[in-house]
């Protein structure tokens, strides 16, 4: 989604909201399968995971929707219907969250339920009979009924939340847990790295531990840290991961084993694939369970509910003993392991400096799992804390940092990914990397090319990859309202920094102009600034369109900018260029000047890219006609 | 000639150069955490103002990118150069021409006929290995020279101290060249051991 940003005015101020603190920091781990909340609890003020009124912590990450769509039930009732419900019960969704269709492509096949994408094709939407809706708004869900169990543990209302992430996690699905948080209606402090906030439970009360490795594996996310723990300084020196890694991937492994052992012409197979993929799935973690406290086990799966049927033809049984589940694991644990090879690696380590090895995230119990790792590390991992809890407990002790209790212990986290900038052909200029401790800034000026240039696009991505369409896409920036000068006379300072959110703000500062105008915007990704809040207004339905309204805007200007400078160039090249060529480049423009009134977004876009691609010979041809400037101001405008 | 002190030493407050002995980098880093402590968002009130808030994330954020340019000696090293030539590109240019010795030079162009050619036998593979060790010991030696110039620089800007307060630093140009040289040399042989290490 391009976001402009208008020299000329400081339009785009980010919008500061403050809502009114009530009551004391909240601790949220809200995890792929499971969510807790924490929170310092009177009289002795001692942080502690938050039960409801039957002693239950934890509530699984699981909603459900009845037939017209409405929420009926979260977390342990929602479970309940999981296997048998399957296509209204939303679980796992933390794996969707800041992604679009296209970011998850490769495992659309594992999901179970249908997606397609938002009108800006930034962030999924989950299909579910009449209704679609985002992850964000289930993750809401679950938020809310954790802070519903928090203020009844605790006796009075609170809106402030901390609430963890994976480290591995990248800007767009910071930002789209935030959204979560403020669409549940609480104020999120900051999001913090789920290793991080364990490895602050684990030395909050201990002298110095030294350095440590964190190793995370949850539902559906696996990360690996390294800390440096001394004088109440907790220093994250690097952090590796895969957000799509997890306790899932074990219950898959199971599932696709067991799926190919079903005769072709079994009973089983008369199911829907989904349906078959669900009741794959729920006996697969049950296996995967059971494997943790035995050696043997046995994969039971039958058509219908009824157990007591005894009708043979209708279910399988398939023996599954812990060598064969180990094998089915090798792959994703080795995968978890390069992982941990590249974290000791960052922080200029050897895996002999690591003094502990913390096994966090519900997935650690396996039995395989712990052994791998401690082999890895040539030491007994230490799986002495609650894999479950200690997370939770550790973004509540974050919260009592910023509260100003935290007896001086500071937590200094670090970047998962490097920020890098497009350049020319479509390379990566990188301005942050990765590891680098937070909050943390880089500076590029930026000057114009031509005299009537007025405008450039800056296109802002995240990863390590060399090329830019091989990292993940944070941003496009357009800076406009340069006043015509001569090439070169324009100085703008481009500001980066990315807070203690690990969330990365923007800032363009044009040096020239007398008066100093400063523009702050703070890129949000699924889900902006504007649309949250209609949320929180009104009917969601309304905010959507109100947004890309105002996208439609935006780009029908830029686009009848691109109209009449394609016009120009025609007359411009008609000389110079094949017939063919032209002709090409004449459908094109009459395609974008159609879909100019069409009124659609991605018509628009789509468009204007097809444009865009079509012209670039054309264009270069021309490089000082209009044209060039209007299309492709984005090449080289970097000053060196 | 002058330099202004660059930024990312007036960020910190730091003594220009050190030595490359790793005590030199725990004093820095001590330094770096001390502040930090001192600028860290996270230990305001919750209720202070934006502007306040603003003010101590841009001052971490300069503090983290500052420390992060210059806590690796040979990093620093470069920055200096490379800040020196930015502000005085007339008398001061970090264009030097590397040379390895003769007989390395001949060794690595038979080297790199012999894997061009597709050539992969023992002989070539011990080659390159004896190759590897001997850029590396050249590497080392090249690291010992650079730890006495920087630590002599040192020394004598640390007598001009008054010099310093004004926020510049009196350097030769001499002094820099030399420094610049081995630098120079080393990244040369860096690039080369990372080609070879393809072939190895």
């Amino acid at each position: 989604m391009p976001i402009q940003i208008d020299l000329g005015n400081s339009s785009y101020k980010a919008k500061a909201q403050k809502i009114e603190r009530k009551g004391p920091i909240l601790g949220i781990d809200l995890g792929t399968t499971n969510s807790l909340v924490s929170a310092p609890v009177a009289p002795s003020g001692k942080v502690e995971v938050l039960a409801d009124v039957h002693g239950q912590k934890i509530i699984p990450s699981v909603v459900c929707l009845d037939s017209t769509g409405k929420i009926s039930s979260v977390g342990e009732d929602a479970k309940k219907q999981k296997g048998s419900n399957h296509s209204n019960v939303l679980f796992s969704v933390k794996r969707l969250m800041g992604r679009s269709l296209k970011d998850l492509e490769s495992e659309r096949h594992e999901i179970p339920y249908e997606l397609e994408d938002d009108e800006l094709g930034s962030q999924v939407r989950i299909r579910v009979s009449e209704r679609s809706i985002s992850p964000v708004e289930v993750s809401a869900e679950i938020l809310k009924a954790l802070k519903a169990q928090a203020v009844q543990a605790l006796g009075e209302d609170c809106n402030q939340a901390i609430i963890t992430v994976p480290a591995y996690f990248d800007d767009a699905q910071r930002s789209a847990t935030k959204a979560a948080g403020r669409l549940a209606g609480l104020n999120v402090l900051r999001v913090i790295n789920e290793p991080t906030a364990a490895a602050l439970a684990y030395g909050w009360s201990n002298e110095n531990p030294g350095t440590v490795a964190i190793f995370d594996l949850g539902g559906g996310t696996f990360d690996v840290s390294i800390l440096k723990i001394e004088s109440n300084t907790f220093e994250v020196l690097s952090t590796s991961g895969d957000t799509h890694l997890g306790g899932d991937d074990f219950d898959r492994a199971i599932s696709a084993w067991a799926e190919v052992k079903i005769p072709q012409d079994h009973a089983l197979r008369k199911l829907s694939p989904q349906q078959l993929k669900a009741k794959l799935l729920v006996e697969a973690e049950r296996v995967k369970i059971e494997l943790s406290d035995k050696t043997h086990s046995t994969f039971i799966l039958s058509v219908g509910e009824d157990e007591s049927r005894e009708d043979n033809s209708a279910s399988i049984e398939l023996p599954i003993d812990r060598d064969l589940a180990e094998k089915l694991w090798l792959a994703l644990m080795t995968r978890a392991l390069d992982c941990c090879m590249r974290a000791i690696d960052d922080a200029k380590l050897e895996s002999s400096d690591i003094q502990d090895v913390l096994l966090v995230g519900g997935s650690t119990r396996i039995p395989y799992v712990k052994a791998k790792v401690s082999e890895f590390f040539g030491k007994e991992a230490n799986d002495s804390l609650n894999p479950d809890e200690v997370v939770s407990l550790g973004a509540a002790l974050q919260g009592e940092i910023l509260s100003g209790r935290g007896e001086d212990r500071l937590l200094m986290d670090v970047v998962p990914l490097s920020l890098g900038i497009e350049t020319v052909g479509g390379a990566v200029s990188k301005l942050i990397h990765r590891n680098s401790t937070l909050p943390v800034e880089a500076r590029e000026m930026y000057t114009n090319h031509a005299p009537e240039q007025n405008a450039f696009d800056l296109h802002i991505l995240q990863g390590e990859r060399e090329l830019a369409k091989d990292n993940r896409s944070l941003a496009k920036f357009k800076l406009r309202g340069l006043t015509p000068a001569p090439a070169g006379y324009h100085r703008i300072e481009v500001l980066f920094r990315i807070d203690a959110n690990g969330i990365l703000n923007v800032r363009a500062k044009d040096l020239r102009s007398g008066k100093e105008h400063e523009i702050e915007v703070r890129p949000s990704f699924g889900i902006s600034d504007d649309e949250l809040m209609n949320m929180l207004e009104s009917a969601y339905e309304n905010a959507e369109e109100d947004m890309s309204q105002r996208q439609l805007v935006d780009l029908k200007v830029e686009a009848e900018g691109v109209v009449r400078a394609a016009t120009l160039t025609i007359e411009n090249v008609k000389e110079k260029v094949s017939y063919e060529e032209l002709a090409e480049f004449k459908a094109r423009l009459i395609d974008l000047k159609n879909a100019v009134n069409a009124n659609s977004w991605k018509q628009l876009r789509e468009a204007l890219d097809e444009i865009e691609a079509c012209g670039k010979d054309i264009a270069e041809l021309q490089m000082n006609t209009a044209i060039s400037s209007a299309l492709k101001d984005k090449d080289a405008n970097k000053v060196e | 000639m002058k330099i202004e002190t660059p930024k990312h030493f007036s960020v910190l407050g730091c003594a220009p150069f050190w030595s490359l002995s790793l005590d030199d980098e725990k004093h820095l880093k001590a330094h770096f955490l001390s502040l930090t402590r001192k600028y860290h968002p996270d230990l305001l009130d919750l209720d202070c103002s934006d502007k306040t808030r603003e003010e101590y994330e841009s001052k971490s954020s300069e503090l983290n990118s500052a420390y992060l340019k210059i806590k690796d000696p040979f990093e620093r090293c470069d920055y200096i150069l490379s800040e020196v030539e930015r502000q005085n590109p007339e008398n001061f240019s970090l264009k030097t021409k590397v040379e390895l010795p003769l007989e390395l030079s001949m060794n690595y162009f038979e080297l790199q006929e012999a894997l061009e050619d597709g050539s992969n036998s023992p002989a070539v593979r011990a080659e390159l290995a004896s190759f590897s060790e001997k850029l590396q010991a050249i590497a080392n030696e090249e690291s010992m020279k650079l730890a006495k110039a920087l630590s002599r620089l040192q020394t004598k800007l640390d007598i001009q101290t008054s010099a310093s307060e004004s926020g510049s630093w009196p350097l030769k140009v001499d002094d820099l060249t030399h420094i610049a040289g081995i630098r120079g040399l080393q990244k040369y042989i860096d690039r080369i051991l990372i080609d070879i290490r393809k072939f190895q």
